[in-house]
């Protein structure tokens, strides 16, 4: 199985003039909730589930510790975590305060093997069961 | 990573340069804070200190490491989004472009896939700027 896409229909307004087109859209496939991921990771690393969970916070805490240290993070071959700082410009270098930082916001960015796997990855069109 | 009211958890290394805003009238002359990057940590590094920080065993740690990448690297391959305890949700998501007719949209009109990450809400409020302090320090030299 692969990534599965629909064909929708869709309208553009265009400078005015409306536009009928075509689009490749992702069908989401089920999410996997949190204790199916426990479960999962719980058989295939003979691991006890509560173990699983006390990995997971540690590693999570491990992460935020170091991102808000302003360390960048690899999380495996997907990619790292860090730290966004967003602050305003302002006219003198005396005027560049802790307080013109307007927000601090954790970042996700995959990396590019994970990018071309999924460029590489087999899309499969879906099929709607019909009600017959 | 707990987010008291005890003061921040973080700290991070700021100093001031100069910047030209060139999509402005007259492209002015501005300062603005930047923050110097820590080192880059690795997986084993995230190892060692959740091994450090929580009395789990390394190798537990190792393992569930292990099967957590590939579980998530198996179910988003396969479209599906992953919720992570205590660290959020991946998911992967298309971008297509848009073609005249149906028979066009097919693979070859998608542009590029994904892959998201969405936090969880403690994670979000344990990197809110109230948790970092910021070390300012005039690396540059540029205040009189």
């Amino acid at each position: 199985m692969g990534l599965q896409y629909r064909v929708k229909k869709v309208n553009l307004d265009l400078y005015k003039r409306k536009v009928e087109g075509y689009k490749v859209q992702f069908v989401n496939q089920p999410i996997i909730m949190e204790d199916n991921l426990v479960e999962y990771i719980s058989r295939s690393a003979h691991i006890p589930r509560s173990m699983v969970r006390a990995c997971t916070m540690a590693i999570a805490d491990a992460i935020t510790f170091y991102v808000i240290n302003g360390h960048r993070v690899s999380f495996g071959k997907f990619g790292k975590f860090h730290l966004k700082v967003e602050n305003t410009c302002v006219d003198t270098p005396e005027e560049c305060l802790a307080d013109t930082v307007k927000r601090t916001t954790l970042c996700f960015t995959p990396s590019t093997d994970v990018k071309k796997v999924l460029d590489k990855a087999s899309l499969i069109e879906y099929e709607e069961l019909s009600e017959e | 990573m707990e987010t008291t009211k005890s003061g921040p958890k973080g700290t991070i290394t700021m100093y001031p340069e100069k910047v030209k805003l060139y999509y402005l009238e007259g492209q002015p002359e501005k300062y603005r804070l930047h923050w110097s990057r820590g080192a880059a940590i690795t997986d084993e590094d995230i190892i060692q200190y959740a091994a450090q920080a929580s009395h789990v065993p390394e190798s537990a740690i190792v393992l569930a490491q292990e099967a957590l990448f590939d579980a998530i690297d198996y179910f988003c391959a396969n479209g599906h989004s992953v919720q992570v305890p205590y660290l959020g949700t991946f998911s992967v998501n298309l971008n297509s472009k848009v073609v005249e007719t149906a028979e066009e949209a097919n693979e070859e009109s998608v542009k590029r896939c994904r892959l998201r990450f969405y936090p969880k809400r403690r994670l979000k409020a344990a990197c809110n700027k109230k948790n970092i302090r910021m070390n300012i320090v005039d690396i540059l030299g540029l205040k009189k």
